[in-house]
């Protein structure tokens, strides 16, 4: 239950050692570089030159993440929902990813790429073209005139559309504006517009014909008639569908690549990465100096693996200085560790703050089996995670998240019998005696014939989690040295509250009530030394009275805090109740011949599959939610700005050895 | 209340299941449709989004869960009941009423609150779990009255 102590390195060297020993770190991982503050930066001579093969690295990976992007449209697999999810990426040997750098011409993959990216986007604008004219043509493809070799020189000829209504008008006006030296054509009707071709005198002048009930033809064909120019269209159309599935097939072939180009990417990061490393030390004309973080476990370690690989480094240790954030890092006992994901979803603890991973950790997995409340839920979720684990091999931080859900599977299946659940009450169908006495011998609280008394449990179990939030903060007040401070504040309120809790019981239970009495002398009292105690900060004597009260208005929140966890009731019944419709359902199926019982068990299958899918969400999000709102409210405060050693960040692959 | 016909008090039973199952599901649907919409136009422009986007979006169905299984509940609670009476009748109605609204209306800002979450998975994918607790603060209240709910129709006696 800890945030590991930090240790400043510093590591001054000579300038041509800085290249090796930046890659080295990276390799190692073990180190969170911390970048010098610019104005403190002695300005550099090879700055420039840094930069520019940064950006070349950088322009580099853009290419081939462009590549990338091209490629998955013609990737046939495509990345499942579980893939998404996860963020899974491919393994790599280390052998295999230095035979691809070594050996793979991803230039020239990229520019293939981009060839066939840039060519298609053409084809497509082509496309849309040529379909234009297309579209245009058709509609003339009956009129066999050559368009522009059949006038002679005495007449010429416009193509254009009229609306049906406005044919009449069109027709009087050509009458008298060219005097009767005109032939028109009606070439095609479609819907209420008419296509057609005006042949008039060339005194005639075209303007006139233009007018505004004439919209002219919108395309050329040259020599050829519109039936001619038609089949042009088709036939380049056609060469441009033949061009397409080459390129289409070529680029089918270019996904074989993809993992090397993956790797290239990958690799052109991490030089990216390094090259900024390197641009963010402190520099003298001969020597930088390179400032970092690490943890205190890791300092001998490190100290030793510098001493043999760089022996003329000189390397300095320093605990942080109180105006200094150290990053930070969590340390926990295995079986914690799954745990800290919760904690990091709400965020970072201080440096100087209580990590509540170990605390909360045997909490959340009892708050998520009693909302899950089901054994045989249990067993799925467990099952699904040895799947999971077993297929995807995930790493150090996915594998986390499996864990978590098997400990805490792990709890369900205990809880779930406890509570009578195995996929709701499927066992109730088991007409075998001695399953039944086992069965029965299990149930420590049945929520279904006594939903007060699982309520009472989840409340109890809330203010248990409450009172220890309570003395955490006690505990971290104290570390401060503010003893009188945590002894006053949360003493105080700790006697008040565990006093009202021992009222509680002494006065619902039989045999304890010859303590009733005693228990609420004992809560006045609490009362009494919490208006006394908290009001102390305030002027006055009326002021510190006041204020005292006020806060022991506050102590409503506690109880709206303990109510909350109710929750855990409900959702364990909400589950239940579900899987017995289920299985209510899948029995009344059963008599149906032959079908039945298959139809029964698809339902069983289903139902609880998407019964646990649903629950189990709903238990997650709630079993978090009690630690971060009513839990972490009491003494955690969070703010830390995680340790993230300088490594090989990757998009797409993991270097596996 | 003999205008409601003799087993009024079965009816008036049932009125109560029905609205449950319908008003949770009425808020649920409205909900899941809100943050479904959203979770659409995020897809439009980055569909491996979808895993994280389906969770946000399934948030808001519970309700209609809840609704159903206060529906079931009565149902089970009447198995073998011979005569509801109308005093046990509108004790049941009103029993489910906590259920049924708190559904409805947690079901709908649920909804809301799911869509907004959505542009934390689009803006820091990594704080993708923080953007699922959001939500969950609302459904709190769904929670609550099923609880009352269930609590209530369990002290009706028969």
């Amino acid at each position: 239950m800890a945030v590991a102590r930090m240790r400043k390195v510093h590591i001054i060297a000579h300038l041509s050692r800085k290249a090796e020993l930046v890659a080295t770190l990276q390799e190692w991982s073990v180190l969170e570089l911390a970048v010098a503050p610019q104005k403190e930066r002695h300005q550099k001579s090879q700055t420039s030159a840094t930069v520019v093969s940064a950006s070349e690295y950088e322009a580099l990976q853009a290419e081939i993440g462009r590549s990338l992007v091209y490629l998955r449209r013609f990737d046939d697999y495509k990345e499942g929902l579980i893939d998404s999810f996860m963020g899974l990426k491919a393994g790599v040997s280390p052998e295999l990813d230095e035979q691809i750098r070594a050996g793979f011409d991803g230039r020239a993959a990229v520019r293939q790429t981009r060839e066939y990216d840039k060519r298609l986007t053409e084809i497509a604008s082509e496309r849309r073209q040529l379909q234009a004219e297309q579209s245009a043509l058709f509609s003339w493809s009956s009129l066999s005139v050559r368009l522009k070799a059949e006038l002679r020189g005495t007449v010429n000829i416009s193509f254009g559309t009229v609306a049906q209504k406005d044919m009449n008008a069109f027709l009087q006006r050509l009458d008298t504006q060219c005097q009767g030296l005109f032939h028109l054509e009606q070439v095609k009707v479609a819907g209420n517009k008419v296509n057609v071709a005006v042949v008039y005198h060339v005194s005639v002048s075209p303007a006139v014909i233009k007018e505004a009930i004439f919209t002219p033809a919108a395309f050329s064909t040259g020599e050829a008639t519109p039936a001619e120019a038609l089949s042009a269209v088709l036939f380049k159309l056609q060469a441009l569908d033949v061009e397409t599935q080459a390129i289409t097939a070529a680029s089918v072939l270019l996904v074989r690549d993809k993992l090397k180009l993956q790797v290239l990417y990958d690799h052109y990061g991490s030089l990216l990465q390094r090259e900024r490393a390197e641009s963010g030390t402190q520099d003298t004309r001969q020597t930088f100096w390179l400032e970092g973080w690490t943890d205190a476990d890791t300092e001998a370690r490190l100290t030793e693996l510098l001493a043999q690989r760089f022996p003329e480094v000189y390397v300095r240790f320093d605990d942080p200085q109180p105006n200094e954030k150290p990053p930070i890092k969590l340390k926990n006992a295995q079986l914690a560790r799954p745990f800290e994901l919760v904690t990091n979803m709400y965020g970072w603890p201080m440096y100087t703050e209580v990590d509540p991973t170990l605390a909360l950790a045997p909490f959340f997995g009892l708050f998520f089996a009693l909302a899950l409340g089901d054994a045989g839920y249990g067993l799925m979720v467990l099952a699904a995670c040895w799947w999971f684990i077993r297929k995807y091999k995930p790493d150090a931080v996915s594998s986390k998240f499996f864990h978590l859900f098997i400990i805490s599977g792990l709890i369900s299946v205990v809880v779930g019998f406890a509570v009578n659940g195995f996929f709701g009450n499927l066992l109730d169908y088991v007409p075998i005696e001695a399953v039944q006495q086992v069965r029965r011998s299990l149930v420590v609280i049945d929520p279904m014939t006594n939903p007060m008394g699982m309520m009472v449990f989840s409340i109890a179990l809330g203010v248990v989690h409450i009172l220890l939030g309570i003395c955490l903060k006690a505990y971290m007040t104290w570390k401060s040295g503010d003893k009188l401070g945590a002894l006053l504040d949360q003493g105080s309120w700790l006697f008040l509250l565990s006093s009202l809790v021992l009222l509680a019981v002494t006065s619902s239970v039989p045999g304890l009530s010859s303590y009733a009495g005693l228990t609420q002398y004992a809560s006045m009292l609490g009362a009494v030394l919490v208006v006394i105690t908290q009001g102390r900060s305030a002027k006055g004597i009326l002021g510190k009275f006041g204020l005292g009260l006020y806060a022991l208005y506050g102590g409503v929140g506690y109880f709206s805090d303990a109510l909350s966890y109710t929750r855990l009731m409900a959702l364990g019944m909400a589950s239940a109740v579900i899987a017995m419709v289920i299985n209510t359902i899948a029995m009344m199926m059963t008599p149906i011949p032959v079908v039945g019982w298959i139809g029964a068990l698809l339902l069983l299958i289903g139902g609880h599959l998407f019964n646990l899918l649903l629950s189990g969400l709903g238990c997650f999000v709630h079993s978090a939610r009690l630690q971060f709102v009513e839990f972490f409210t009491k003494f955690f405060e969070g703010g830390g700005v995680p340790f993230k050693p300088f490594r090989r960040e990757s998009k797409f692959t993991v270097i596996r050895g | 209340m003999e205008w409601l016909g003799i087993n009024a008090g079965l009816g008036l039973a049932i009125l109560g299941a029905a609205l449950a199952v319908f008003l949770g599901g009425t808020g649920s649907s409205i909900g899941v449709g809100i943050a479904g919409q959203t979770s659409a136009g995020i897809m439009s422009e980055d569909p491996e989004k979808f895993g994280k986007l389906l969770l946000l979006q399934a948030l808001p169905g519970t309700q209609g869960v809840y609704g159903l299984l206060i529906g079931f509940w009565i149902l089970i609670r009447l198995t073998g009941v011979e005569v509801v009476t109308v005093d046990q009748g509108w004790q049941l109605l009103f029993a489910c009423l906590p259920a049924a609204v708190n559904g409805l209306m947690s079901g709908i800002w649920q909804g809301k609150v799911s869509a907004a979450a959505m542009n934390i998975i689009v803006k820091h994918p990594d704080a993708s779990g923080k953007a699922l607790i959001l939500p969950a603060m609302v459904e709190t209240y769904a929670i609550f009255g099923l609880l009352a709910s269930l609590l209530l129709i369990n002290r009706v006696v028969f």
